[in-house]
Order: C-alpha cells, then sequence, then structure tokens
C-alpha cells in the first residue's frame, strides 16, 4: 500500500489507466472470439464493455479527483473545458472541410456535444448551489 | 503572492516533495506557489502555515497592508 500523498495519486492514475487498457484489450479479444466463431452480436458486447469500462473507470476517477488539491483540480477542469471545447471546433472544421454534414459521423459528434455540453450546466448549476449551501457533495 | 515558502521549506531541510506529502498537496502545487504563480487557497495557506508553526501572513505576505 502507498504511505505517502504522492504515492497514493501515482497509485491511482496507474489503476485507471490500466483498468481502461484491460477492459479495451479485453473488448477486443471478445470481438475477435465473435468473429473467429462467426457471430454477429450487432455491437452489443462493444456496448457492454463501453459501460462497464466507463462504470471502472468513473469508480477510480473520484477518489483521484478527492485526492487532488485545488491547483491541481484548476490545472484539470481548465484542460477539459478549453481542450473540449478546442476538440469540438477543430472537428467541425473538418466535417465542413470533408462535408460530412449528413453523415452517422456527424450525428455522433453532435449527439456527443449535446450530451457533453447538457452535463456540463448540469454540474455547473449544482456547483452554483453548493456556493448556497445546496446541491451535491456540500462542503464537509 | 510573494511569499517565504522557499525560505522555510529550506530551513527544515525539506525537498519540494517532502514538504507536498507532508501537506498533501502536489509537488506542481508547491514549485507554483515558491514561483509565486499560484497563490494557494485559504485552506492551503492555513495547512502550510500550521506545518510550519508560523501566521500566515508570515509565510504569505499581505501586500495590502500597510508595513
Amino acid at each position: 500500500m502507498p504511505s505517502t500523498y504522492s504515492a497514493k495519486q501515482a497509485s491511482r492514475s496507474v489503476r485507471m489507466v490500466a483498468t481502461t487498457l484491460a477492459i479495451v484489450l479485453a473488448a477486443l479479444a471478445a470481438k475477435a472470439g465473435l468473429r473467429a466463431a462467426g457471430i454477429d452480436d450487432g455491437g452489443w458486447v462493444a456496448l457492454g464493455f463501453m459501460l462497464v469500462g466507463f462504470a471502472a473507470v468513473l469508480a477510480l476517477a473520484l477518489p483521484f479527483w478527492n485526492g487532488l488539491d485545488d491547483f491541481q483540480r484548476q490545472g484539470h477542469a481548465v484542460s477539459v473545458y478549453w481542450g473540449n471545447l478546442a476538440g469540438l471546433a477543430v472537428t467541425a472544421c473538418i466535417i465542413a472541410a470533408v462535408g460530412l454534414a449528413r453523415s452517422e459521423f456527424m450525428l455522433g459528434v453532435a449527439t456527443l456535444a449535446v450530451l457533453q455540453f447538457g452535463f456540463s450546466l448540469l454540474l455547473y448549476a449544482n456547483w452554483r448551489l453548493k456556493g448556497r449551501g445546496f446541491g451535491f457533495r456540500t462542503g464537509e | 503572492m510573494k511569499n517565504a515558502l522557499r525560505d522555510y521549506r529550506k530551513a527544515r531541510g525539506l525537498s519540494q516533495l517532502e514538504l507536498a506529502d507532508a501537506v498533501e498537496v502536489t509537488r506542481q502545487s508547491i514549485i507554483a506557489m515558491e514561483a509565486e504563480k499560484y497563490d494557494p487557497s485559504l485552506p492551503m495557506a492555513y495547512r502550510l502555515a500550521a506545518f510550519f508553526d508560523v501566521p500566515v501572513e508570515q509565510l504569505f505576505f499581505n501586500s495590502w497592508k500597510a508595513s
């Protein structure tokens, strides 16, 4: 068991990366196995692995985030906010340049963008409420 | 924010990582505070002051206060 703060945080990071890689590899192996057996699952196996993967990474991300100091949280929050916005802007340029306006790719991007924006608004509302003494995980 | 964090840390003979582990923050935070590129939150400032057993204003200087 890691004893120092830095060792604990490093261990949490390694566990998140290792879990993600393990789930991706397991999903690829399952897909290859199904293909070899000639079974068409219609994408359900991949969906199952994605759900399990996100649940596992979220469960590991919570203690990691709670262990971060405010400087690190600020760094992560700023990077995710501007990184996501820049990523969406570049994707929009690619869609416009390549002419993918009515494609499944566009539908996927739009779904992701709308959900990310929606959840961001929810969490921002929670943050505003916390400042008034309400909301999820209010203070200590 | 001007501060004496580096002086106090060196006086104790601690590395940045040792201080970071002692007050449960990351080394990057100690580096940024020592470089005066990051102003710590009030809890972090109090925690550091408690660790060095000095008043907060002795560690992080109050530039708004007339000296």
